[in-house]
């Protein structure tokens, strides 16, 4: 399960402008993490969002959140729930086409979701 | 007709490549030899458009096959906005291929008409709607807009300004833009009208130099005019989401202005496929005037923006231009761009000079996009051709049109607004000429196959 959940992503993170994406446990644990950029570029951001990205987590479990965004310097950061304990989490570059981003994460978040159920 | 889908929502050219390549010695093992395909390439991979048409070349070097840059498509309960999508066909009747290309459109279409000729049943056509190959041709059509546009500002009478856009249509026809309403005009004539004609009229959503991209049995067409026409159980509707027209021009007028509640009357000089002036002002200033969320584009930010496919050509806010004759409506997006005088991708001699200027509202959501498949005749297979403003407009939830497909054989393609020609009995209110139907913004079509004998044994 985890390696067509690693390919699903990895399908996502290739794409011109996405940074990351990554399959998030609604505590905070990344279980699968795919970077479209170097991981030297990442990592300092992670470590700053580290803490925003937890407390949107808890903030879509309590409310029942459909979709939680913020902008952070030049960068969208969405997070979306896939299953009841699993949320997606993506970082795209502020000029990336967000439309047709939104229509490829909800296929992912689907075929994820059904990966997750069975 | 049996249809098989190859698709790989892939941008990554290695692995779309792997994929596509399993699939395609799959159908070969299992003797699928198609006689058409469609391929479709979305922002992610058409600028590797060779490669992949190679890859299908390899296995289908005889397939009649036509392929263009699409926003979109959806296959069985998934919908992608990248990667690459082909559909496969082997149709029960008679299926072939035509191209013509040059800068003269009546004659483009009067020699594909004499090629194809009037025995078939169906047509859907590819071509581009502006079409620049290079950004020399972009900064000569900027150039040439700031000329026209000072001899349109030194013209003292409505008649002299109106002659200048004649002149500067002509110019825009012969070196960029194919017309829809002509193209579907000339086209029906020469083919002798007697079959419906689907025109993918393409302008991608972000445009690029070189965009869009048609290829015509693997190669490029560049400035001309792809068709594949059918012969056999096929059958071609299309369908826009607006109210049916009125039974006079007051009618029409008070259905715009229910339909859209924020309608302002406006005062438009026009000629050809000309725009000069709103209200008296170019038409991008009035637009920005009354949006102050748009500011003024350079041209080197507009060049800068096409050249990285920045360049959106979706607008929120158009035009809503009245036929007089018919009182017919079709829309025209007005985008924020440095050109003085606005370009148009049909004739607004037809319309009223009296117009509306609209914020774009899609009343009933994606729903009304998808009510395209109630027209449907056969059990089949269909190809719904859905209007790319869809993505904007709705984002996620465009998946809502899932709904209503689900459970049919079909290939959905988010693509530029489809246009027809076709006999039709409805009051559409986009049939701007008898039989002629064109927007925008709101048109949706579809193609579709009969199930016969082949598809029940392999499906």
């Amino acid at each position: 399960m985890l390696s067509e959940i690693s390919r699903l992503l990895k399908r996502l993170a290739v794409a011109e402008g996405i940074k990351m994406v990554a399959l998030y446990r609604i505590d905070g644990v990344p279980l699968c993490v795919k970077i479209g950029t170097t991981v030297r570029e990442m990592t300092p951001v992670l470590y700053w969002l580290e803490n925003q990205i937890k407390e949107m987590l808890h903030s879509i479990s309590q409310q029942n959140l459909d979709e939680a965004s913020f902008k952070f310097n030049n960068m969208v950061i969405m997070l979306i729930p896939v299953s009841k304990t699993t949320v997606l989490g993506i970082i795209a570059r502020e000029e990336a086409s967000i439309y047709k981003l939104h229509i490829d994460i909800k296929t992912t978040c689907m075929k994820i979701g059904k990966l997750v159920a069975t | 007709m049996r249809p098989e889908i190859v698709y790989s929502p892939v941008d990554d050219i290695k692995e779309a490549q792997k994929e596509l390549e399993n699939k395609l010695k799959e159908l070969k093992l299992s003797r699928f030899e198609p006689n058409f395909m469609l391929l479709f390439f979305t922002d992610g991979t058409y600028k590797n458009y060779r490669k992949f048409a190679e890859l299908f070349r390899k296995y289908y070097p005889d397939v009649q096959m036509m392929g263009c840059f699409i926003e979109g498509y959806a296959v069985e309960d998934e919908i992608w906005t990248r990667g690459i999508v082909a559909l496969l066909a082997e149709f029960d009747g008679e299926v072939k291929v035509f191209v013509e290309r040059g800068n003269d459109l009546k004659e483009v279409c009067r020699r594909l008409g004499k090629k194809a000729r009037d025995e078939w049943d169906a047509m859907l056509i590819m071509f581009p709607v502006f079409y620049f190959s290079s950004v020399f041709s972009f900064g000569r059509a900027m150039y040439n807009d700031r000329i026209y546009s000072r001899r349109y500002r030194n013209a003292k009478t409505i008649e002299e300004k109106k002659e200048v856009l004649k002149r500067y249509s002509n110019y825009l026809e012969k070196n960029f833009i194919f017309p829809i309403d002509r193209v579907l005009k000339y086209l029906s004539e020469s083919t002798g009208g007697k079959f419906p004609i689907i025109g993918m009229n393409l302008m991608p959503m972000e445009a690029k130099v070189g965009t869009p991209v048609i290829l015509v049995n693997y190669e490029e067409v560049g400035r001309g005019i792809a068709a594949i026409c059918f012969k056999g159980k096929v059958n071609a509707v299309y369908h826009d989401i607006y109210p049916e027209r009125g039974s006079s021009y007051e009618e029409t007028v008070n259905i715009i202005k229910s339909y859209f509640s924020d309608a302002e009357e406006v005062d438009v000089v026009k000629a050809g496929i000309a725009i000069g002036e709103i209200n008296g002002k170019p038409p991008v200033e009035f637009l920005r005037e009354r949006l102050e969320a748009y500011r003024e584009m350079s041209e080197e930010e507009f060049l800068k923006k096409l050249e990285e496919g920045r360049f959106e050509t979706v607008s929120p806010y158009m035009l809503a231009l009245i036929n007089e004759q018919n009182f017919s409506t079709t829309f025209l997006g007005i985008v924020n761009s440095p050109v003085k005088i606005f370009p148009s991708p049909f004739y607004l001699d037809l319309f009223s000079d009296r117009m509306f200027f609209v914020g774009e509202a899609f009343r009933g959501g994606p729903k009304k996009f998808i009510e395209v498949i109630e027209l449907r005749k056969f059990e089949g297979f269909d190809l719904i051709l859905l209007d790319m403003d869809m993505i904007p407009a709705f984002g996620g939830n465009v998946y809502k049109i899932m709904n209503y497909v689900e459970g049919l054989q079909k290939l959905v393609i988010f693509t530029t607004t489809p246009s027809i020609y076709t006999n039709s009995d409805r009051k559409l209110m986009t049939e701007i000429e008898k039989n002629i139907h064109f927007t925008t913004s709101g048109s949706n079509a579809l193609l579709e196959f009969e199930k016969t004998q082949k598809s029940h044994k392999n499906n």
